[in-house]
C-alpha cells in the first residue's frame, strides 16, 4: 500500500517540470514569432545602370485614388485598382502610347504631397506589371515645390 | 475507518493527474502552432505597419535596415538617428563609416516605411542614399499576393 503511494507522487513530480519548460517555450515562441508574410520592392537602380539609359521622364502620383500625371502636356490617368489589372492592357490608353514612345528611358516616379507610400507602392507596383523596365523612384535633395 | 479513507484518496490523486494530461496536451500542441507556423525574427524597436504588395518576391538577406515611422522618425540597424530632415547628415556619415568597412562589395540596405508616411519625403532620403553610394535599396512590404 505504501509503496504505490509513493510510485504515485514520484510521477506527479516529475510532470511539474515538464510542464514548467513546456510553458516556458510555449511562451517564448508566442512572444518571439511573427507571422506577418514580407515582400520586397526593389527601389533604387545602380547609378551607372541610370547614366546608361535615356533622359529620364517623369510621372507624378497626384492622390491616393491611383491618379497619376506624365508626359509634357501634363495628362492626368487614373490607374485601376492593382488587384483587377495584371496585364499591360489594364492600363489607360494614354498612359500605353506615351509609354510605348520610349520603353527604353528611365522613368522615375514621384508623389505630390498628401500620397502616402502605399499609394506610390500601388503605382510602382502597376507600372512594373505594364512592363516598364527600367522604373525607380524620384530622388531629389529637397521635396518637390508646388 | 482507515479503509474507507485510503479508498477516497487514491481516485482523487489519480483525478488530479489525468486532468493535467489534457492540458499538456493542448500545450504541446501551441508549441508545436508557434513553432511551425511562427518565424522568429528580429523586432523592430517601433512599431511598423508597411505597405501592402501584391507581387510575390522574396526578402533579400541584407544586413543593414533602415526604420521610417509616420512621426518621421529615422532608425539605422534599430538607432535612433533623429527627425527625417535633421537626421540625414548624421545618416550619410554612418554609410560612409559602413562602406569603409566593406570595400569589395557595394552597401545595400533594405528600408522599412509606414504606409501612411508621406511618400514626397522619401525623396530626400533616397536622394541622400544615392550620394552615399548605396547601389541596392529594397522597400519591405506586407506581401499579399492576388487572389486568382
Amino acid at each position: 500500500m505504501q509503496l504505490e503511494q509513493i510510485s504515485h507522487r514520484k510521477l506527479s513530480v516529475s510532470l511539474t517540470p515538464l510542464i514548467d519548460v513546456v510553458f516556458i517555450l510555449l511562451l517564448f515562441f508566442m512572444l518571439s514569432s511573427n507571422f506577418l508574410h514580407w515582400g520586397s520592392v526593389e527601389l533604387a537602380r545602380s547609378g551607372s545602370d541610370e547614366k546608361s539609359l535615356n533622359a529620364p521622364r517623369l510621372i507624378t502620383v497626384l492622390d491616393n485614388q491611383g491618379g497619376i500625371e506624365f508626359g509634357t502636356e501634363a495628362q492626368q490617368v487614373v490607374l485601376g485598382s492593382i488587384a483587377l489589372s495584371d496585364a499591360q492592357s489594364a492600363l489607360p490608353v494614354a498612359l500605353q502610347e506615351w509609354l510605348a514612345n520610349d520603353i527604353n528611358a528611365l522613368y522615375l516616379l514621384r508623389a505630390k504631397p498628401s500620397v502616402t507610400t502605399q499609394a506610390l507602392l500601388n503605382s510602382l507596383q502597376q507600372l512594373k506589371l505594364a512592363g516598364v523596365k527600367h522604373l525607380s523612384l524620384y530622388s531629389a535633395p529637397a521635396p518637390i515645390a508646388e | 475507518m482507515l479503509m474507507q479513507s485510503s479508498i477516497s484518496t487514491k481516485p482523487r490523486q489519480a483525478q488530479s493527474d489525468d486532468s493535467l494530461i489534457p492540458l499538456i496536451n493542448v500545450v504541446f500542441l501551441m508549441l508545436i502552432f508557434f513553432m511551425v507556423a511562427g518565424k522568429i525574427s528580429q523586432s523592430d524597436p517601433v512599431s511598423i505597419d508597411p505597405p501592402v504588395s501584391h507581387q510575390e518576391s522574396k526578402v533579400p538577406d541584407i544586413k543593414h535596415r533602415l526604420l521610417l515611422t509616420v512621426q518621421q522618425q529615422l532608425y539605422l540597424d534599430d538607432e535612433l538617428l533623429g527627425q527625417l530632415d535633421s537626421a540625414l547628415t548624421v545618416l550619410g556619415q554612418r554609410l560612409t563609416i559602413l562602406n569603409s568597412g566593406m570595400p569589395d562589395e557595394s552597401l545595400a540596405l533594405t528600408l522599412k516605411v509606414d504606409k501612411s508616411f508621406p511618400a514626397q519625403d522619401l525623396a530626400p532620403l533616397l536622394y541622400q542614399l544615392k550620394q552615399s553610394g548605396l547601389q541596392n535599396i529594397t522597400l519591405l512590404t506586407q506581401s499579399q499576393p492576388k487572389e486568382q
